[in-house]
């Protein structure tokens, strides 16, 4: 696959919480001006990850109705969505979890709270982009 | 508007609350005077509405209490004595108003107003210096008109500078000023939280040295000309800038989502008081966890890391415990309120890790039967930022402090101090004697299997015989019940930290030798102000005020022992520990100290630890003996 430049990226945030999307937005956008779409519910982020193919998912894990796990394993299933990698976003730190959701294929785990100013060189590190 | 309301009566303090939450303002309750007197030392409040007749220390003395140790906090009586001459005492005691229940709310609620805003009146004006503005009623601060997001100690520290724009503060005295004594900050501290002002400052367009630093000395606000455009670009690298972008972004959005925030803690709120009276369900407990797992995610997505901290702490208690003690349930409590007081911090930048929290205090506190005075002393701790753990039974201690095996690495997460307690209840204070025989037991084998570990016992029986014995089980400190829980925490405090924070002045003309003892004492992290120059001794002596004196005897100008005398000769220096460091071992000027009043007299050359464990102990019979002089009630 040919490495896109940083300012290319497109990231779907996935977080029931307008002011982590918020917060999660403008640390993109100031680190590496990527282009921002959110989502509220596991839901509607299928939804956009469908009709935007963004380039990576951050998915919040503790979401009323349908979870961060279901959403992911729900993006899996579906073939127009399978291949996008995803990012989980969490407040949970213990070590056994992480190593449970590196087990069930994400592409990587950051914790909250994330450093705003390396979100987006953490994110292009765990997915090999350049930076 | 945050109020503390401390009153016994439930009902009352239901209605009150609502109305007064229906008004904006942010309530919090206790319901004696103890814990009240807790709340208020350790919180700010912009008014505190307490009733006369309060469990363990009355509305009065309180209110005594508090003006004694200078808040000015407004305090509103409420009380159902009507006489004149309560109303007086009131009123002397320092109250600023007094209301006779039963009271018409409206009535109340007029005179909550006329309080708060006299107070508000009566605050300082705006501070300025230059384009940098502080506003000492909204705690905001802007240069050129843009905010300046600050945490709360570098606000108190610009606060300070501006109101003393001349004056230069030395490490030690801005440790004196802007930390309270219930934390352990060392010079470091202080150095880091100027360099975190000047960066914010600095990022705001001020010139990187508008708090400078006089070699030597200490910091103090630069004399000089507004900055021009090229200062300005120079003062702000693209770093900077990015920073200060996200700040206010951050900020942004923390205003529009704070309300979301409030409400989870709200829930929180409702949590800790259904805890109190009768358990949460399984759907509520569910419930509050997301609560504090959300806040916790949220906080620290802001950088509101204490906040951030706290939720963890509470998401951590609910998911241990399905049953909630009475102790825990009071550690819950404490915890949402806490989380309160910080929700009102301003957004800034996650920190790094290595300059995470401070070193908080772990306890681990051994109480069978769930006291009251150990749940109040739980509070107030967690409340001051001690991690406690609550042991309801010798053998849940045990799992936590004895080694289960050889290789057994627990050690690694010992607290820095066990607190077991051997009163069975408030009324009939004497445990029954198998349960008495099995806690000194593990008392004598905890410390024969952690002989480094402080254990602190309290007992109803002090006498010598019963001390004589826990010390040989191995107890570091034993405290007679009754005893006030915040005594119970100074003492704690003490215990973990000897010494510490103790503030040592040292006068000696030969600056080569002052700079050898204190360098020699630097291990055991006094606060050490030398002084070379006797003929500067009393300007700086009344300017840091020490805790323990120590003097060279030959000196320029004035000797030691002339220094010694003056003091002596004022009645307010009496207690002050004077030590002598000399050359001369000879009895005669051994016996010349200490007839002018030395407590001690040693001979150089000196041994720092020797020195170090003489200044010391000197140092915590000083500060034991200022307390009880502080609190006479407590000494007898």
């Amino acid at each position: 696959m040919a490495l896109k430049s940083m300012t290319l990226k497109r990231v779907l945030v996935v977080d029931d919480e307008e002011s982590i999307q918020k917060v999660v937005s403008l640390s993109l956008k100031m680190e590496a001006n990527w282009d921002i779409v959110t989502a509220s519910s596991g839901q509607e982020g299928i939804a956009q990850a469908e009709l935007h193919g963004p380039d990576v998912i951050l998915l919040d894990v503790m979401m009323p109705e349908m979870d961060g796990i279901a959403t992911f394993e729900a993006l899996c299933e579906n073939p127009r969505t399978q291949t996008i990698p995803v990012v989980l976003l969490t407040a949970k730190t213990r070590t056994a979890e992480k190593r449970l959701f590196q087990k069930i294929g994400v592409a990587g785990v950051i914790t909250k709270p994330f450093n705003p100013l390396t979100l987006a060189s953490q994110i292009a590190s765990l997915l090999d982009w350049p930076l | 508007m945050r109020v503390l309301l401390i009153d016994d009566d439930d009902a009352l303090t239901a209605l009150l609350t609502q109305q007064l939450t229906a008004q904006n303002y942010v309530v919090d309750r206790v319901a004696d005077g103890e814990t009240g007197w807790a709340y208020s030392s350790t919180f700010e409040y912009d008014l505190i509405i307490m009733d006369w007749m309060l469990p363990q220390l009355s509305g009065i003395h309180l209110c005594q209490r508090l003006r004694e140790q200078g808040y000015g906090v407004p305090v509103l009586l409420l009380t159902a004595k009507d006489e004149q001459t309560d109303k007086v005492r009131g009123l002397e005691a320092g109250a600023d108003d007094y209301v006779v229940k039963p009271f018409d709310s409206e009535e109340l609620l007029a005179r909550i107003r006329v309080l708060l805003r006299r107070a508000l009146t009566e605050a300082a004006p705006v501070l300025t210096w230059g384009t940098l503005c502080l506003d000492p009623i909204s705690c905001e601060v802007t240069y050129q008109d843009q905010p300046v997001a600050l945490t709360a100690k570098e606000y108190a520290l610009l606060a300070l500078f501006l109101r003393h724009s001349q004056q230069v503060f030395g490490a030690s005295t801005l440790l004196d000023r802007v930390w309270s004594s219930e934390e352990f900050p060392s010079e470091a501290t202080v150095r880091s939280h100027i360099r975190g002002l000047r960066r914010k400052l600095k990022r705001a367009g001020a010139p990187a040295d508008l708090i400078e630093t006089v070699h030597g000395l200490g910091y103090r606000l630069k004399t000089q000309s507004l900055p021009t455009t090229h200062d300005r670009d120079l003062a702000s690298p693209v770093q900077g800038d990015r920073q200060a972008q996200y700040l206010e972004g951050l900020t942004q959005a923390w205003r529009a989502h704070k309300g979301d925030s409030l409400e989870r803690w709200n829930y929180l709120t409702q949590a800790a008081h259904i805890l109190r009276t009768k358990g949460l369900t399984e759907q509520q407990r569910t419930q509050a966890q997301q609560m504090a797992h959300s806040l916790a995610g949220t906080l620290g997505t802001f950088g509101l890391m204490e906040g951030y901290r706290l939720a963890l702490q509470l998401e951590q208690l609910l998911q241990t415990s399905a049953l909630f003690s009475a102790n825990q349930a009071a550690q819950f409590q404490t915890l949402v309120t806490t989380l309160g007081h910080a929700l009102d911090e301003s957004p800034q930048l996650v920190r790094p890790l290595e300059e995470e929290a401070p070193h908080r205090p772990k306890l681990l506190v051994l109480d069978v039967n769930e006291t009251p005075h150990i749940r109040q002393m739980t509070a107030l701790a967690v409340a001051q930022g001690f991690q406690t753990t609550m042991a309801a039974s010798i053998e849940s201690a045990a799992l936590s402090l004895l080694p289960r095996s050889q290789n057994d690495d627990s050690s690694l997460d010992a607290p820095d101090l066990v607190l077991i307690n051997l009163v069975a209840a408030e009324i009939d204070p004497l445990l029954d004697e198998p349960t008495q025989h099995l806690l000194l037991q593990f008392i004598s084998q905890l410390t024969a299997v952690r002989p480094q570990l402080p254990v602190l016992v309290i007992t109803p029986q002090a006498d010598f015989g019963n001390r004589l014995d826990l010390i040989r089980r191995g107890g570091a400190m034993i405290l007679e019940y009754p005893i006030i829980p915040s005594e119970v925490l100074e003492v704690i405090t003490q215990v973990i930290y000897p010494g510490n924070r103790g503030k040592i002045m040292i006068v000696d003309d030969d600056a080569h030798h002052l700079q050898h003892v204190t360098q020699l004492l630097q291990p055991w992290n006094f606060q050490i102000t030398p002084l070379t120059n006797p003929q500067r001794f009393w300007a700086l002596f009344n300017e840091v005020m020490p805790d323990l004196l120590v003097l060279d005897i030959e000196m320029p100008h004035i000797n030691g022992f002339e220094l010694c005398q003056v003091l002596r000769s004022n009645p307010q220096w009496q207690h002050l520990p004077i030590i002598f460091l000399s050359i001369h071992g000879d009895a005669a000027k051994q016996n010349q100290a200490f007839a002018l009043g030395a407590d001690d007299y040693i001979t150089k050359p000196i041994q720092g630890k020797s020195l170090a464990v003489r200044l010391q102990n000197r140092l915590r019979r000083y500060q034991a003996c200022a307390r009880s002089r502080q609190s006479p009630k407590l000494a007898g």
